[in-house]
């Protein structure tokens, strides 16, 4: 399977794809020529050029899968005339001129005409195209022919006629010597005229050629894909070659019509004729052989043309649209950064906002709330003798809900100032921060029985004074909820290595106790804001220590986690960066 | 002619009754005290300096020591601070910084400017005394003079 039966195969599909749907009304395409001869008229020459171009429309007609009619004209213009008012869809055969490209759309080419100056029989034929130039031509305007004359710059003074009859008409008249015209259409109309005999091609145009293609209105772009569909996929069957062998033999005989060399003939070379029949018969199959190969050869060029052509087309179109995607995936993307530092400003705002406020809040909270203790205690001291044992008592409540309310500040003031301000980052040696930790507790657990089990810890990286928070944090946690074990055992120290991220730069740490522990269920509340697990009663507290942990170990940028349950103690897990 | 010259203290804070329980504190550290209180920095100057209101008492005694707050309105206590320290005229005065800010920017500002001491309010009366007793040496001393 080569790359034709490929194309072939593509083009079927295509075909099909682009047929319309069955229950369409399917469209007659009416393909318009100049009028036949009527059947039987000459049999001898059957020269006819609208029989050509319908035996073509048909071939292309079939092979696009296209349903179709024929409309006969009197002229050429005519057909033009009705191909651009609508009364036809195609004219089959039409040469591609300068003139008509801006006015129709036409298909690839189907056949290569050759331009001949057709004489009156009894003139001397010009043997070059100087001898020729010499001459009054005669041309209808816009076609091949005239093509050629302007192409020579010599329309301004030939004579320009609107049918080839008309050419043809003044040759025979003598106002010109010659008419150029496309060969097989100047034979088909001397045909009809009946000058066949009198107006004969003379001399044929050498190194010219003009393309005949299907023509088409401009707004029909869509049937031209379908004819030009047809046309390569009649042009591979092989039926256009067919079509042309068809009508090669006319030509052909139409040359050895001519009446000189009939004359030449009676004048008795017969056997010398013979002989060059012969020979000429050998050059004409060598010249067809080189004809085929050059037609297989240009439509091979066509067909790898239009391959090319579509390929670049989409090739064009997917590139087109790779780069609007990008352009949109990259304004989406700037959007998006533009949005997200939006919002990340905004946050930072809302953060530093927020952090300013609880600070203020609990600075303006404190004032009043250390006057009212302030007055309660100049207040007792004026009544002093002279309050009863529940009165003090009361006074003593309130006095006591005050300080609770003053170390609730506090503790919002510290987990304000946790999340404030640069983190003075350096070596810290928790080993240090537990003994500190330890000492300033001692005086407040004097009849405690606790039983230390402290290993060696590591430095950490970070910031002394909020690490020193977080060891006495959860060290004082460990003493608060360990207060009814009878020894309390508080453990604390390093994971070892393997199970506490060696490797990765950090260490685990952990702080354990024996005491009332927490129900798992609750794990996650334990470091919320004023979150709590027990009721003052049983043990007093703010609910604000284990979120300025998280707090704190977040900013270093560690993780914190806590293990336990009810009645079995609890340990508290957190990690940082190893200090190099 | 002679005059019965006492502590004189001026006490700067906008919050009346805080000012209050410190004057109280005050007077029960010493009974012979005398407390100028003014709500703000504003008033805290023109006091010092002897403008606006006080214009009329040119002739008083200066007081010896002044209890700053930092955080009040127009004028702060750092500002005051400034102004004090930069005339001649108020060498001998003593400035003692108390406020509720134990934050260590305004500790450090205000040694930097010139502060004699630094206290943070305390819960209690009992420990504003305390306190006010550790630094009893900056207050002026009671001043008799013979008639």
């Amino acid at each position: 399977m080569n790359w034709r039966h490929v194309m072939l195969l593509a083009l079927a599909v295509f075909a099909a794809a682009a047929a319309p749907p069955v229950d369409a009304p399917a469209r007659i395409v009416v393909f318009g020529t100049v009028e036949r001869l009527p059947p039987g008229a000459d049999p001898a020459w059957k020269i006819d050029d609208a029989a050509f171009d319908q035996g073509l429309a048909a071939v292309v007609a079939k092979a696009a899968g296209l349903p179709f009619r024929f409309a006969e004209f009197k002229t050429a213009p005519e057909v033009l005339a009705a191909l651009e008012d609508g009364r036809i869809d195609v004219i089959p055969s039409l040469g591609r001129t300068p003139e008509r490209i801006g006015r129709l759309l036409f298909s690839v080419r189907h056949t290569v005409a050759t331009i001949a100056a057709f004489m009156r029989d009894d003139r001397q034929s010009p043997a070059t195209w100087a001898e020729l130039a010499a001459l009054r031509i005669s041309a209808v305007r816009d076609s091949s022919g005239y093509t050629f004359l302007r192409e020579k710059q010599l329309d301004a003074h030939a004579l320009l006629t609107e049918t080839t009859e008309e050419a043809l008409r003044a040759v025979f008249d003598g106002r010109v010597d010659a008419c150029l015209s496309n060969q097989l259409v100047g034979v088909s109309v001397a045909r009809q005229m009946r000058l066949e005999h009198q107006i004969v091609p003379a001399y044929v145009v050498p190194d010219f050629t003009v393309d005949f293609c299907m023509a088409v209105r401009r707004s029909d772009g869509e049937l031209l894909q379908r004819l030009n569909d047809g046309i390569a996929l009649a042009a591979e069957r092989g039926d256009l070659q067919r079509h042309r062998e068809k009508w090669q033999p006319v030509f052909e005989s139409y040359w050895l019509a001519r009446p000189d060399l009939r004359r030449w003939l009676a004048g008795g070379g017969a056997a010398l004729l013979l002989v060059a029949l012969l020979g000429w018969g050998w050059h004409r199959s060598r010249l067809r052989a080189e004809q085929r190969l050059t037609d297989e050869v240009s439509r091979q060029v066509e067909q790898r043309t239009r391959e090319l052509a579509a390929a670049n087309t989409q090739l064009r179109t997917s590139e087109e649209a790779v780069r609007r995607l990008n352009a949109e995936l990259e304004t989406h993307v700037a959007r998006r950064t533009q949005e997200l530092a939006a919002r990340v400003s905004e946050v930072e705002r809302l953060n530093a906002e927020l952090e300013a406020f609880s600070y203020s809040v609990s600075h303006d909270l404190r004032a009043p709330l250390r006057n009212v203790a302030g007055f309660l205690e100049l207040l007792r001291a004026r009544l002093a003798e002279r309050l009863d044992a529940e009165s003090v008592r009361l006074m003593g409540v309130a006095s006591a809900e005050s300080a609770r309310m003053g170390t609730l500040i506090d503790g919002l003031l510290k987990l304000s100032q946790a999340g404030r301000g640069e983190l003075r980052s350096g070596p810290v040696a928790l080993d240090e921060l537990v003994a500190e930790v330890r000492a300033e507790l001692a005086p407040e657990i004097p009849a405690r029985r606790i039983e230390w089990r402290v290993a060696p810890l590591p430095r950490v990286r970070g910031d002394r004074a909020l690490l020193r928070q977080v060891i006495a944090n959860l060290v004082g946690n460990a003493v608060k909820f360990s207060r009814h074990r009878e020894p309390a055992v508080i453990e604390i120290g390093a994971a070892a290595p393997g199970t506490g991220g060696a490797g990765d730069g950090t260490v685990t740490c952990f702080v354990r106790d024996n005491g009332a522990g927490f129900n798992p269920k609750y794990a996650d509340k334990l470091f919320g804001v004023f979150q709590r697990l027990h009721s003052r009663r049983d043990f007093e507290g703010t609910g604000i220590g284990l979120a300025n942990v998280k707090r704190i170990v977040t900013r270093h940028g560690g993780k914190v986690w806590a293990e336990g349950n009810i009645d079995k103690g609890a340990t508290f897990y957190f990690n940082l960066r190893v200090s190099p | 002619m002679t005059t019965l010259r006492r502590r004189r203290i001026l006490l700067v804070d906008d919050d009346p009754a805080g000012a209050e329980l410190t004057v109280a504190a005050l007077t029960m550290l010493d009974s012979e005290a005398s407390v100028e209180v003014v709500a703000d920095g504003e008033e805290a100057l023109d006091f010092l300096f002897r403008r606006g209101a006080f214009a009329a008492s040119a002739d008083d005694a200066l007081p010896g020591a002044m209890l700053l707050d930092l955080k009040m309105p127009k004028i702060d206590g750092h500002e005051v601070l400034r102004q004090v320290r930069a005339d001649p005229r108020l060498n001998g005065l003593k400035v003692i910084v108390l406020t509720s800010s134990d934050q260590a920017r305004d500790r450090v500002l205000s040694r930097e400017l010139g502060s004699d001491g630094y206290l943070v309010k305390p819960p209690s009366i009992a420990g504003l005394i305390a306190l006010l007793r550790g630094c009893a040496e900056l207050l002026p001393p009671a001043e008799e003079s013979a008639t």
